[in-house]
């Protein structure tokens, strides 16, 4: 999947993530979180996400507001899509 | 059949609703990807429901989600994603005839096959929304094995009869007789639609006992605060636990003994009336009510 144009998803609010990709050629990934203990927690998590939809460019920023990991792999993925302009996952794949 | 009394709507797109409504003590929460979520919130409701039912924390709870149209640019993606993360039921919005629920059928069908789940482990609810629909209850009801219930949506309803809800909803009373006739004919359940203003507890818990009297097994909810008062509403009365048990413990006692038919107080105690003691007991899980 290749990031082609900005994208975000999700909110500042309580209990959720908000993500912003930006399209460039690298791969860079910014996390900050309101549960600062959860902060590498997240990260890990969506690095794995992003590795799993196989996409290696897009400067991505996420700001954790304590969402469960449900919520942020739906954040990040719905981010990743629009980036990516397209409309649906593999749900077999994931 | 699984006690439904109470279906908490939560809107999809809503992280912290969908985070923390397990912790409600409602008999099914019903996901909306439909009316309550914005068109360019589609996509991000869809998968929040695809990982979130996935999650342990809903998996001890029935989840029912009400996807969009299959005339939409959505409905189909809907139904892909929830059926592959293991949804229990499927609501089926605006629902005017018989074909509306043989499509949405083939469409999980298809889901299922696609997404390695069971075929037939995912059942329907049919909500009737429209005059048509009220007409074409019967050919609903009967419909499809998956069929869990037909429910009835009142606010598009009363738009499409030209009139509006008041407080004792004699403009229901049709529909909603119809939709129970129609069920009991199927042997399907039946639930009633939301009381939308949260904030007249008079006026919902009137609302509860009128449908509860009718016969539906239950309500869609709109708001946490009306869990306790539908369920209380819906449970009997320790005479009446203290009769079902009595029932339940007569039956049993004649089929130890091989009798044909059962007697408590000199009554005959036959399968309607054990029918209604196991459904007495089922719904005296959450409580007893007290007598005023």
């Amino acid at each position: 999947m290749k990031i082609h144009q900005s994208a975000v998803a999700g909110t500042f609010e309580s209990s959720d993530l908000f993500v912003e990709v930006e399209p460039q050629p690298q791969f860079s990934l910014s996390v900050t979180s309101s549960a600062t203990q959860f902060r590498d927690a997240v990260e890990t998590q969506v690095r794995n996400i992003l590795t799993k939809l196989h996409i290696e460019n897009g400067q991505w920023r996420v700001t954790d507001s304590g969402a469960l990991d449900c919520i942020i792999a739906a954040r990040v993925e719905t981010a990743a899509l629009r980036g990516a302009e397209l409309s649906a996952l593999n749900w077999e794949e994931m | 059949m699984k006690l439904r009394r109470s279906m908490l709507f939560v809107p999809a797109s809503n992280a912290a609703m969908v985070s923390n409504s397990f912790i409600y003590d409602t008999d099914s929460i019903m996901f909306d990807l439909e009316d309550s979520v914005a068109l360019r919130e589609k996509d991000s409701a869809r998968l929040i429901l695809f990982n979130a039912l996935q999650h342990p924390l809903y998996q001890d709870k029935e989840v029912v989600v009400r996807v969009n149209s299959l005339d939409s640019a959505f409905g189909v993606d809907d139904v892909n994603a929830v059926v592959a993360a293991g949804v229990d039921v499927i609501r089926l919005a605006k629902t005017d005839s018989a074909q509306d629920v043989i499509d949405m059928e083939a469409v999980i069908e298809h889901a299922e096959q696609a997404y390695g789940r069971p075929v037939g482990s995912t059942k329907l609810l049919a909500a009737i929304e429209s005059a048509l629909g009220i007409t074409n209850a019967k050919e609903i009801a009967f419909a499809s094995k998956r069929l869990i219930g037909i429910a009835l949506g009142a606010e598009d309803y009363v738009r499409n009869l030209k009139t509006n809800r008041s407080a004792d909803g004699i403009e229901l009373l049709f529909a909603r007789c119809s939709i129970i006739q129609a069920a009991r004919a199927a042997g399907i359940q039946c639930f009633d639609t939301v009381y939308s203003d949260a904030n007249n507890e008079a006026g919902f818990i009137h609302e509860a006992e009128l449908i509860k009297q009718l016969g539906f097994d239950g309500k869609s909810l709109i708001n946490p605060r009306q869990i306790d008062i539908l369920h209380n509403i819906y449970a009997p009365t320790l005479k009446e636990v203290d009769h079902a048990q009595a029932v339940i413990a007569a039956a049993t006692e004649a089929e130890e003994k091989g009798l044909g038919v059962a007697s408590l107080n000199g009554k005959m105690v036959d399968a309607p009336i054990i029918e209604r003691a196991r459904l007495t007991l089922e719904r005296a899980v959450s409580g007893i009510r007290e007598e005023l």
